[in-house]
């Protein structure tokens, strides 16, 4: 075991995917994440309000075909946790190799 | 993996990176529109400048306010393509921006108007000097493949991006 400074909001493997799902991207919609997290709307609304709390995540509501439609972006914070967090990831894992 | 923030092996770090590194290749996977849509985005870019180029120059006065016949197309042209921007993001329900600030945005914005501006100005000053249709039509092609060229050299390198890493 190893001591870390891991974020705790993206320490949950949920929510560091939706992070690094949303990483390479300007926004993504709801539906989008959900059918590559393949959990459902319940549990990806919980995980998201927990990034929307910390401020990683922010939210635009849009309408297509008449539908409310939810779009999700990581903000700058959000941007710069995930990075912290993967380098710490990395070093961690650097001590199989090492 | 362990909920503890504190403490964390080696391997459940290893597991957390693969999976993350998972969904970023799918990110980079989603940021990759299809063929057609930049085929589209092409076809309108070139049918507006041909269009600039071959119209009959006229004026008109809406509220005594004057617009030429380009600027009319030009704004005709704006109400067809953001829509249009907006539908395809919708429809794909992700997309990129590799302008992540306001700034980078909206400098990336009016060097894009800037160049279509000129390519416009440069097909109709020509096009009155010699009257020649071909040329706004040669103009228009050209514009609409570079523009083409442009948004599948943004695609693959996306989709080189999703696959980055995959067999390992």
């Amino acid at each position: 075991m190893n001591k870390t400074t891991l974020d705790s909001v993206i320490h949950a493997p949920n929510r560091l995917q939706i992070c690094a799902l949303l990483s390479p991207l300007a926004e993504a919609e709801f539906q989008v994440l959900r059918d590559e997290l393949e959990i459902s709307d319940s549990v990806l609304s919980k995980h998201l309000k927990k990034l929307e709390d910390a401020g990683y995540v922010k939210f635009r509501k849009g309408a297509m075909n008449g539908r409310q439609r939810m779009w999700a972006t990581l903000t700058s914070s959000g941007r710069k946790a995930f990075s912290g967090h993967v380098k710490e990831l990395q070093r961690l894992a650097a001590v199989i190799n090492g | 993996m362990s909920d503890d923030t504190n403490t964390m092996t080696p391997n459940e770090a290893r597991q957390a990176l693969d999976s993350a590194d998972t969904m970023e290749r799918a990110g980079w996977r989603r940021a990759a529109s299809p063929h057609w849509v930049g085929l589209t985005y092409a076809l309108l870019f070139a049918a507006f400048i041909i269009i600039c180029g071959i119209i009959e120059k006229k004026v008109f006065t809406i509220s005594g306010v004057s617009f030429s016949s380009t600027q009319v197309i030009s704004i005709a042209f704006a109400f067809v393509m953001f829509p249009y921007i907006r539908y395809t993001r919708a429809k794909f329900g992700a997309y990129r921006s590799d302008h992540k600030s306001p700034k980078g945005r909206g400098l990336a914005y009016y060097s894009v108007q800037a160049g279509l501006l000129a390519l416009l100005l440069v097909g109709m000053l020509i096009g009155d000097m010699y009257d020649l249709i071909w040329l706004s039509v040669l103009v228009g092609i050209l514009s609409g493949l570079y523009s083409y060229l442009m948004f599948e050299w943004l695609r693959l390198s996306y989709l080189e991006l999703s696959r980055e890493g995959e067999n390992q």
